[in-house]
């Protein structure tokens, strides 16, 4: 080391480490040149450098054949996959259409490969209606592909692509469409752009619709039959637009099944469109609306007094003077003030003596009963609408006379019918249900009442028909054996009971005869608030208004549903307005 | 010395400088090299029409026709720089790292931005970016100071090859450009270890090499992003590698036909960095071999001559212009390739560009003159160039 090499040692430890590492770097060249073989050892290490870049061309050439021969790059591997989103087709019970996923094109624009902003962005305005500039200025800054609007038709997919415009591209999507428009819309129900289901079966059936979509040509069928429901829509309709009613439903249901054969909601909407819908029409008034029923009630009310054992048909009950129970006094609409049978109870609809016989019964007795019927919950069935009933707290006297005749408890239409199916079809609560039934299926009920008082029922109602309040329906069906109980109750506005402003309804069933384990349909027609017109002589009450539109409605299916038509002795009695004193309470 | 005739400009009794520069230069190299000029100006042809559109510009060849022009220019360029002396190699390089260094000092504040990053010159129509020229004369010089500090005369060669890539890379990165920055380092390595580097170094600078690398990942975004994107690229946005691959198995064997391609009307960068995808599309897996085949005839056959030498200046300045020429087709390919995260690089000769064009005529012209055939070039047992032949 030379002497002015010592200076180092006057420098930090750090400055030093650094120095000597340089110079020992330095000198390690002159070792290698002092070695001589300094040449040699280049040429060893260029050959290295040669292979590895031999090594390295190889592999391009290797990776370039792949890539032109043997990548899968943009090319469409296996089968077509079901596009995210896709939805089975709901048919109704006899494979008709009802919803199906049509393709449809979601249109993307893709900035980075855009030429022309300008003339994309006019080309774009000026074909896609509905499109706003904001949404389009921003796909077209953005930096990636950006989806700009869906549900484009195959017409208007071809008027864009027609443009060629590099960078804007299609995707298919699948749409739900609803041939039908507003037929069955409730019970369809609608599902929205991605694919889950909002409403109705498309809501209560989502996951089998959606796992059933990834199979070609399945399709999942539900209970009703095209045919009724159509014939239950359109009376409906007319009678709602007939008597200015705010809202009606309708349901035709197999008793013996469950099955929901038709279910309509009035006012209602095209599901191809539910978002110009007024709320007021996506209601689902069979299953998402309470009601206190009215007289229909007196359905469940003598069924359990029949089966209680305790009373008869022939039992009689005071119904001279209206009675107070727990402070409130009940009066008879159409008032005999006479000592009635219980038949002759069903058959006047007589308010004092179903709560006469109520309150014989009592009130535990009453409770267990009317659970057992399921009014005490929301009715069994997949609709994701079905909604609890409106109950009162405590069973007094005055509730459960109230409760006997349909007043002081609300619950929705398909829970009526849940509960008159199991006294219709000789005594098992059956759960509802939108799905098909296959034939011969028999559906596990619960038995709630004995085979015996629902033969007993099912005369009574019959009875009803050729001979009490429910005539009208005889007259617009005749020979179909219909039988019947109409229900009128008054509305709570504010508080108070007001005469104005009703809730009249008719639960019927047919045919009433035959084995007791058949098939056997119960239709209910219920109308909100209907006002009185000249056809009705001005009544608004169940037997003027639900009563003949159910009548029509037998009429219409009993064809489709086997219902056989036969002569019967009984002709029905001329119905008027002196006979029935406007209908009952 | 004049040439009497046409006729007889390279015959072998003609002492002329252009025809001892004509028997002196090596055939391959230089036939390589001029065909895949040509190649780069018919390509050109074929990607001009669809940038000049999507960059709204008029003329369609537009390209084509700036293409041609550096191409010329560059030919110009290496002919007269494959014609120096090693010692005017060393002096062009000093002269011309010293330009590019002063450039790159004035970027920040009279230069042109684009994408991001401040590397270009605006001289009339034309950028110009310096770092491009810098390459070739930073690995010259530091193959000059590693064999000067080989020598053990007292200069401190290895230190100064050291500050001057230091330079070089802090410069860089100011740009910032990361893919110049991976360029220089590989090639100043490659001629570190060329040079003759103890082992023990090899295994500290590369680590070295390894954590430059690393936080590069971590400090700059883009460099991040782009590594995350190959790593996991069903999550990121590869559309203009996807597209590239598209390209190459639509073009499969053959291709689709000249100006058939489509994917360079779906690419910006068609006519720069992914214009091995537009020639693989229309012209085939047999062409797209042919490229690389005649990049791997420059790179191995320079790396050969460079082998050969026997002065260790020459052979380490050869060599490292050479790799610096070799990595850079290689990782461009690999990239259209999709087989190395996407890098904005240049596939030499045949991307659009001036500043690449002329700077690799720079490099490839330094390389032809180091490997030409001279007195006592060539080691005895060569057998090639005795000495005195071309004195």
């Amino acid at each position: 080391m030379r002497p002015d090499d010592l200076n180092v040692y006057r420098l930090p430890p750090a400055w030093r480490w650094l120095s000597a590492r340089l110079w020992s770097l330095e000198h390690a060249y002159e070792r290698a040149t002092a070695s001589g073989r300094l040449q040699d050892d280049a040429r060893i290490r260029i050959l290295f450098v040669l292979a590895m870049f031999t090594a390295g061309f190889l592999t391009l050439a290797v990776g370039a054949t792949h890539s032109a021969l043997f990548s899968d790059a943009g090319k469409n591997t296996g089968t077509l996959a079901a596009p995210s989103g896709a939805r089975a087709d709901l048919v109704d019970r006899n494979g008709q259409l009802l919803a199906v996923d049509l393709p449809h094109y979601g249109l993307y624009v893709d900035s980075r490969e855009i030429w022309d902003v300008s003339e994309t962005r006019t080309a774009l305005m000026a074909t896609i209606p509905g499109l706003t500039r904001e949404r389009l200025d921003k796909a077209l800054r953005g930096d990636r592909r950006e989806y700009l609007v869906g549900g484009l038709t195959p017409e208007q997919r071809a008027v864009v692509h027609n443009l060629g415009l590099p960078g804007v591209v299609f995707e298919e999507e699948s749409r739900r469409v609803y041939p039908l428009g507003s037929t069955a819309a409730h019970i369809i129900g609608f599902s929205d752009r991605g694919g889950a289901g909002i409403a109705g079966s498309e809501l209560a059936l989502d996951d089998t619709v959606r796992k059933l979509a990834a199979v070609p040509g399945q399709s999942v069928p539900l209970s009703i039959d095209l045919r009724v429901q159509t014939a239950l829509e359109d009376e409906l309709q007319k009678n709602a637009v007939s008597f200015q009613a705010t809202g009606a439903v309708g349901l035709v249901t197999n008793v013996r099944t469950g099955e929901i054969l038709a279910l309509a909601s009035y006012p209602d909407f095209n599901p191809n469109r539910p978002g110009l819908t007024p709320p007021n029409n996506l209601l689902n008034r069979a299953a998402a609306s309470v009601f206190e029923m009215g007289s229909i009630f007196k359905v469940f009310t003598v069924a359990m007094g029949l089966d209680t054992g305790r009373v008869n048909l022939s039992t009689t009950f005071d119904a001279t003077t209206p009675i107070t129970a727990g402070g409130q006094t009940i009066h008879d609409f159409h008032a005999e003030k006479r000592v009635m049978t219980l038949s002759d109870i069903f058959l006047h609809s007589s308010n004092i003596g179903t709560a006469k016989l109520a309150l014989t019964i009592g009130g535990p007795t009453m409770e267990r009963y009317f659970q057992s019927f399921g009014l005490f919950a929301p009715a069994k069935i997949e609709l994701a609408e079905t909604t609890h009933p409106i109950l009162p707290h405590r069973w007094s006297e005055n509730i459960v006379a109230s409760a006997s005749f349909g007043h002081a408890m609300s619950v929705s239409p398909l829970a009526v019918a849940s509960g008159m199916g199991a006294i219709l079809n000789g005594g098992n609560l059956v759960p509802l249900t939108i799905r098909k039934v296959e034939a011969g299926a028999v559906p596990a009920g619960k038995r709630v009442i004995s085979e015996a008082t629902s033969r007993s029922m099912l005369d009574l109602m019959r009875l009803n028909v050729t001979h009490g309040t429910g005539a009208s329906a005889e007259r617009a069906a005749p020979g179909l054996r219909v039988g019947g109980k109409t229900g009128s109750a008054e509305k709570v506005v504010a508080g108070r009971y007001d005469r104005s402003k009703l809730v009249s309804s008719f639960a019927a069933v047919f045919p009433t005869d035959g084995p007791i384990d058949g098939d056997r349909y119960f239709i209910l027609i219920l109308v909100d608030e209907p006002k009185g017109n000249k056809e009705s002589y001005g009544f608004a009450t169940g037997g003027w208004t639900a009563a003949p539109a159910v009548g029509r409605v037998a009429e219409r299916i009993a064809p489709y549903l086997g219902v056989r038509r036969m002569e019967t002795a009984t002709d029905a009695p001329a119905v008027t307005p002196e006979r029935l004193s406007g209908g009952d309470r | 010395m004049t040439v009497q005739s046409p006729h007889h400009t390279f015959a072998r009794d003609d002492s002329s400088k252009l025809s001892i520069w004509w028997w002196t230069t090596d055939r391959w190299l230089l036939g390589a090299t001029a065909l895949l000029m040509v190649l780069g100006v018919l390509l050109s042809f074929t990607s001009s029409p669809a940038a000049a559109a999507r960059m709204n510009i008029g003329d369609p060849f537009h390209f084509a026709f700036r293409q041609s022009v550096f191409a010329m220019a560059a030919a110009v360029v290496l002919l007269s720089v494959s014609m120096l002396s090693p010692k005017g190699i060393r002096r062009s390089a000093a002269i011309i790292y010293l330009v590019a260094v002063v450039i790159m000092v004035a970027l920040p504040f009279v230069g042109h931005s684009a994408k991001g990053a401040t590397r270009w010159l605006q001289l009339g129509g034309f950028s110009l970016q310096p770092s491009e020229f810098m390459k070739p004369a930073l690995i010259v010089l530091v193959a000059w100071m590693f064999s000067e500090g080989q020598k053990g005369q007292g200069v401190p060669g290895v230190t100064i090859a050291f500050v001057l890539y230091l330079l070089s890379v802090g410069l860089l990165l100011i740009q910032p450009d990361i893919g110049q920055t991976i360029l220089v380092t590989i090639a100043f390595g490659a001629a570190f270890w060329m040079a003759g580097v103890p082992m023990h170094w090899v295994v500290g600078l590369g680590g070295i090499a390894v954590s430059g690398l690393i936080s590069t990942y971590f400090m700059f975004d883009h460099v991040a992003s782009r590594v995350d994107r190959f790593l996991s690229p069903e999550k990121a946005d590869t559309h203009q590698v996807d597209r590239a691959s598209e390209a190459i198995v639509n073009g499969g064997l053959l291709g689709r036909g000249p100006g058939e391609g489509v994917m360079k009307r779906h690419v910006p960068d068609l006519h720069t960095d992914f214009i091995y995808s537009v020639a693989a599309e229309e012209y085939g897996l047999i062409f797209s071999l042919f490229l690389i085949t005649l990049f791997a005839v420059i790179v191995v056959r320079g790396l050969y001559k460079a082998m050969k030498l026997s002065d260790p200046f020459e052979q380490v300045a050869a060599a490292g212009l050479f790799v610096l020429v070799g990595q850079q087709a290689f990782i461009n390919v690999a990239v259209n390739l999709n087989m190395i995260p996407t890098k904005g690089m240049t596939l030499p000769f045949l991307s659009y560009g001036g500043s690449s064009m002329l700077a690799m005529g720079l490099t490839l012209g330094m390389a032809l003159a180091l490997t030409r055939r001279r007195p006592g070039a060539y080691a005895q047992k060569d057998g090639l160039a005795q000495a005195g032949t071309f004195a």
